[in-house]
């Protein structure tokens, strides 16, 4: 589902934001990437949903390039940014007409589509309204929406749930659980480790551009060998990453 | 007192009034100084030759002293007009707004602030509109040293009672009425409003000068005399700046101006009290868009969310977005209808003091006879105004601009780039081609011409059209204005758009100077206009599919 050989980015004077990372994310999972502020999280993503073009090594989405075959692989998932504010000036519904247009999603299924999610996220009574009027949290719904439009077969969210109530909070993660049940996949950048540790199949922990860890939260207790919640062994791993200069 | 002081020192320097840059804004600052520039001497161009023409004609009549009446309640006038809308912008919708309130700021503090803001805008166009003219006036009257101390100290109090009275009345408004209260639908009714009047503005000097001097001396006196009478009663304070100005002893001048002082000082205190019962309350209520809370039937829902080509969904957004933000609908799409009108103004000025209806026939006549000079350089002509409409409407030049951040999100759509930098050249040539119908109509209309020339004039429509929109995206394709944090930096502030505008001035001289230097036949100016610019168009869109690929790998957050 994706696959990252050995990318890197630096920023100005070569200043690695990511740092020769490997990574495998399998059908049927839900992946958290984890990390504390300008670890790296977000230039990764950006550099799998194509935003941003990796200096080196190659990002394999659903069996596609990402930089030769980018059309393939953009059709192929829905991306979810962290920051929700897109086209506030048009309404809802002229937001999601687009996004089906532009990922070719048939009437028929697009209505339903809309119409399901939106229930489900409580945007039913909003979708006439213009995007300036909603809220951060019914924004990044939309987002959400939007998004999904076209049933791709892996999700790629960053920190999806900022912004949303608990009810909106828990739908999504409900979401996530059904879509790695048909087999698909989510990949999900996050803060909030208490999510994660609840949802996640498999999680990796970045930190100054280097993955720390990648496995499963059982995998995590084994190696740190205490039975010690996610947030501490994450900042374990961060803190010992720190103290020896990140140079892991 | 201080906090008054230290905040209207931070807000001018958060303006655009102080805008001074470094590294990647440097270009932008030195582009807009130049344009200001370039706009300021051209209206100071204006204000001292009606100031010259007018002071010809009264004092052949030795009537030259209501010029000074006539300048100040026009000034005065002015900035009470223009103040309620600075006012209303600035007092409640500047971005600063919401950083301010939860401070423990007075309310006569943050008014104060911002009535100094306020007031430094007026200062700026005064000083462009009002200034030369009195200037001229003083030096052609011969007046003493003292007229121009004077009209220093008229020129700095003369717009305080007026921008204070529209202060209080925004306020009452804000405070007592929902009017105003749509952050939207005011600067898209401002902007409008704004621009009539710059349009009544341009349209009234050039009307001036079709008055015959018996006219013009009897409109001015008696129009002077009414306008400096009603200023006076609304405004007072103008009076004493009149009086300032013309009265014969130097004590009773000096005298005047004191009361306008005093008459400033009172406003100022008045003011400032009103907003310590009127601001708080009145700004909290401001919003920018406004819930239906509509809940969609299934088949509402599917007529709504129906199925089209993702090209044309693309363009619909492009078109939806520019219409709906006032600033791109004012600056893009207003302008592009306005330009033919600025273009056709002094046309018909001109044509009305020589007689409109024997222009037309002398052009009827010349531009029937396909041998004339005349039909070969009224076809270059068109091509030259076909360019500069689908040049200067900035539409394609802030392509990029206009999505400003969600452009990065742009980059994850399934949609190639050629496909998408197309959808936004076609949003250009669609309002480019709806621009060029307002001249194209006059002239099918009013001149009629010959079937041979109408087509010829249709021919060059569509280079004229493509040309500067295709060149235009390449300017995006470089510098594209992606961060910013107000839509205005995205037209106003945005470069491309005035090279946009130069590079559309030279595909119009590549046909008008031969046409002119080497007086190329019909068939040869046709040619080369219309053959000439859509294989230029071919060749700059090869170029954009070459480059596109690398320029868009390069614009990264």
């Amino acid at each position: 589902m994706i696959q990252l050989s050995q990318v890197s980015k630096s920023y100005g004077k070569g200043v690695k934001a990511v740092d020769s990372i490997d990574l495998h994310v399998y059908p049927g999972e839900i992946f958290g990437f984890l990390g504390p502020n300008g670890a790296g999280k977000t230039t990764t993503i950006k550099m799998m949903t194509g935003i941003l073009t990796p200096d080196q090594g190659q990002i394999l989405i659903n069996g596609f390039d990402i930089q030769r075959d980018a059309m393939n692989a953009k059709k192929s998932f829905g991306y979810i940014p962290d920051d929700p504010n897109v086209f506030p000036r048009l309404k809802a519904i002229e937001y999601l007409r687009f996004m089906g247009d532009i990922y070719d999603v048939p009437t028929e299924k697009r209505t339903e589509r809309i119409e399901m999610l939106a229930r489900r996220f409580s945007l039913d009574e909003a979708l006439t309204d213009r995007i300036q009027s909603y809220s951060h949290g019914m924004r990044q719904k939309l987002m959400i929406i939007g998004g999904l439009l076209h049933e791709p077969a892996l999700w790629v969210l960053d920190e999806p749930m900022t912004g949303l109530d608990p009810k909106s909070s828990f739908v999504l993660k409900e979401m996530m659980r059904e879509q790695a049940d048909t087999g698909k996949t989510v990949f999900f950048s996050t803060h909030v480790l208490d999510v994660a540790e609840k949802v996640c199949d498999r999680v990796a922990i970045i930190d100054r551009g280097r993955i720390l860890f990648c496995g499963s939260i059982d995998a995590m207790h084994q190696q740190s060998k205490r039975d010690a919640s996610l947030e501490s062994m994450f900042l374990d791993l961060v803190n010992h990453n720190e103290m020896a200069g990140g140079s892991q | 007192m201080k906090n008054l002081f230290r905040l209207a020192r931070v807000l001018l320097k958060g303006s655009s009034v102080n805008a001074v840059g470094s590294g990647k804004r440097k270009r932008n600052v030195i582009g807009n100084a130049i344009l200001m520039t370039v706009l300021g001497v051209y209206f100071i161009g204006i204000m001292v030759a009606s100031a010259l023409g007018l002071f010809e004609i009264l004092s052949s009549v030795g009537l030259q002293s209501i010029m000074v009446g006539l300048y100040l309640s026009l000034g005065t006038v002015l900035v009470f007009l223009f103040g309620i809308l600075y006012v209303i912008s600035i007092f409640y919708y500047t971005g600063d707004v919401e950083k301010l309130l939860p401070l423990p700021l007075k309310a006569q503090e943050i008014i104060g602030a911002k009535l100094i803001v306020t007031a430094v805008w007026e200062y700026l166009y005064l000083a462009v509109l009002i200034l030369p003219p009195l200037i001229v006036y003083g030096i052609l009257s011969g007046a003493d040293f003292l007229y121009f101390l004077l009209l220093v100290l008229v020129f700095i109090f003369l717009p305080v009672v007026p921008l204070c009275m529209a202060s209080i009345i925004v306020m009452l408004i804000m405070r007592f009425t929902p009017l105003a209260r749509n952050k939207d639908r005011f600067n898209l009714i401002s902007g409008i409003l704004a621009m009539v009047l710059a349009l009544a503005f341009v349209f009234g000097m050039q009307s001036l000068s079709s008055f015959s001097e018996m006219d013009l001396t009897r409109i001015i006196e008696s129009g002077a005399d009414a306008v400096a009478q009603i200023t006076s009663v609304v405004f007072p304070g103008t009076s004493f700046a009149v009086g300032s100005l013309t009265a014969i002893q130097a004590l009773e001048r000096l005298g005047q101006v004191a009361m306008l002082l005093l008459v400033a000082v009172i406003a100022v205190v008045v003011t400032l009290q009103a907003a310590r019962f009127l601001y708080f309350a009145g700004v909290v209520d401001v919003n920018t868009s406004v819930s239906k809370r509509k809940q969609l039937s299934r088949d509402e829902l599917q007529t709504a969310g129906k199925s089209g080509s993702a090209f044309w969904s693309y363009c619909l957004k492009d078109i939806r977005i520019l219409i709906r933000t006032p600033i791109f609908f004012m600056n893009n799409v207003m302008m592009n209808f306005l330009w033919p009108v600025f273009l056709v103004i002094p046309f018909l000025t001109g044509a009305a003091d020589e007689g409109l209806d024997q222009l037309i026939a002398l052009a009827r006549q010349l531009l029937s006879d396909p041998s004339s000079s005349a039909a070969p350089i009224a076809i270059a002509a068109f091509f030259a105004i076909t360019c500069f409409i689908a040049g200067s409407n900035g539409i394609t030049e802030s392509a990029l601009s206009r999505e400003g951040k969600v452009f990065y999100i742009l980059k994850t759509l399934p949609m190639s780039w050629r496909r998408q930098i197309l959808a936004k050249i076609t949003v250009g040539v669609i309002f480019s081609l709806l621009g060029i119908l307002i001249p194209l109509a006059i002239l099918l209309i009013v001149i009629r011409p010959p079937l041979w020339l109408a087509l010829s004039l249709l021919a060059v429509v569509p280079g004229g059209v493509l040309l500067p929109n295709f060149s235009g995206i390449i300017f995006e394709l470089f510098w594209p204005k992606l961060n910013w944090d107000n839509e205005q930096k995205a037209v106003k502030q945005n470069m491309n758009v005035l090279y946009g505008m130069g590079a559309s001035l030279l595909f119009a001289a590549l046909v008008l100077v031969p046409v002119f230097a080497f007086k190329l036949s019909v068939t040869t100016t046709v040619i080369a206009a219309a053959a000439g610019s859509l294989f230029l168009s071919l060749l700059v869109y090869r170029i954009i599919v070459r480059i596109l690929p690398v320029r868009m790998a390069l614009i990264e957050p």
